[in-house]
């Protein structure tokens, strides 16, 4: 039995010959944060639980890569690994190979209004709407900022973009979301 | 968070989750099985080829009994070409 008070998740990965008992905690351990992740980029329940299992299968695959030393670099590979496997799946909805993610906000607007919790906090709605709207390279920097505080050094490892693009894509995010909850205020 | 999750369902994916990494796991040393068959099954074969690419340029036991028939001299010729026929007699070959 593993004593996870104890030892160190990256300890575990480097020393322990059982590599299923370590996923579980790891399991146990990410799930939520990185389910929310992939939802807010898929919205749809069923494509984020399938993309989350593809998560944890991939990265059980690809451990002996992993050479993170800190447990905020295991998270930025987890959180690499659920990115890409979401923007699979936004890619799998697109109608034709030459169509961008980007256009389907609108796809992904009519899944947000049947995935919507009947007690959803109205505020919370229009800022996820606005969010929503944003193109996929803006919306990936603000969900993670916004809503995980990622900092903006792990968003780049995640990304793969310099922290001062992050940056400008953040701002730029930023300012259209206010733009845009002021307006749904208004309609 | 306003999109709806069904009480239990984070519970229900981390189970399907540990499961699929455990059926990864089984999978994981079949699929190494697998290659080092494949593996092991390529090299065999490049081995094989390569051996009967250089058999090839091997004489044949034809060519071999044409070249020492034509270094032979004329007598021993007629002497094998007689002990041939009487092997064909007394085998009623002939």
């Amino acid at each position: 039995m593993i004593d996870t008070k104890r030892a160190h998740i990256i300890d575990l990965i480097r020393s322990s010959c059982d590599m299923t008992r370590v996923f579980d905690i790891i399991i146990e351990q990410y799930s939520e944060r990185l389910y929310w992740h992939i939802r807010r980029i898929v919205v749809l329940h069923e494509d984020a639980q399938d993309a989350l299992q593809d998560v944890f299968v991939a990265a059980f695959s690809s451990i002996e890569q992993f050479r993170g030393e800190t447990e905020s670099s295991l998270i930025a590979w987890l959180y690499k690994i659920a990115t890409t496997v979401a923007i699979k799946v936004l890619r799998k909805r697109r109608k034709h190979i030459f169509m961008s993610v980007d256009a389907l906000s609108g796809v992904l607007l009519a899944d947000f209004e049947g995935e919507l919790s009947p007690d959803a906090d109205q505020i919370a709605v229009k800022l996820h709407r606005a969010v929503l709207e944003l193109p996929v390279k803006q919306r990936l920097v603000f969900n993670m900022r916004y809503f995980d505080e990622l900092p903006f050094e792990t968003i780049s490892q995640i990304t793969g973009q310099s922290v001062s693009t992050l940056k400008t894509n953040y701002h730029y995010a930023t300012r259209k979301v206010k733009l845009r909850v002021s307006e749904l205020d208004y309609e | 968070m306003p999109y709806h999750l069904e009480q239990g369902a984070m519970e229900m994916m981390k189970i399907r989750s540990k499961a699929a990494v455990a059926r990864a796991a089984a999978t994981k040393n079949d699929g190494k099985i697998f290659r080092w068959s494949v593996s092991i099954a390529v090299v065999t074969c490049a081995f094989l080829a390569l051996f009967v690419f250089v058999d090839s340029f091997k004489p044949t036991h034809y060519e071999l009994l044409m070249e020492q028939v034509a270094e032979a001299p004329v007598d021993v010729i007629y002497e094998f070409a007689a002990d041939i026929v009487e092997y064909a007699e007394d085998t009623t070959l002939l």
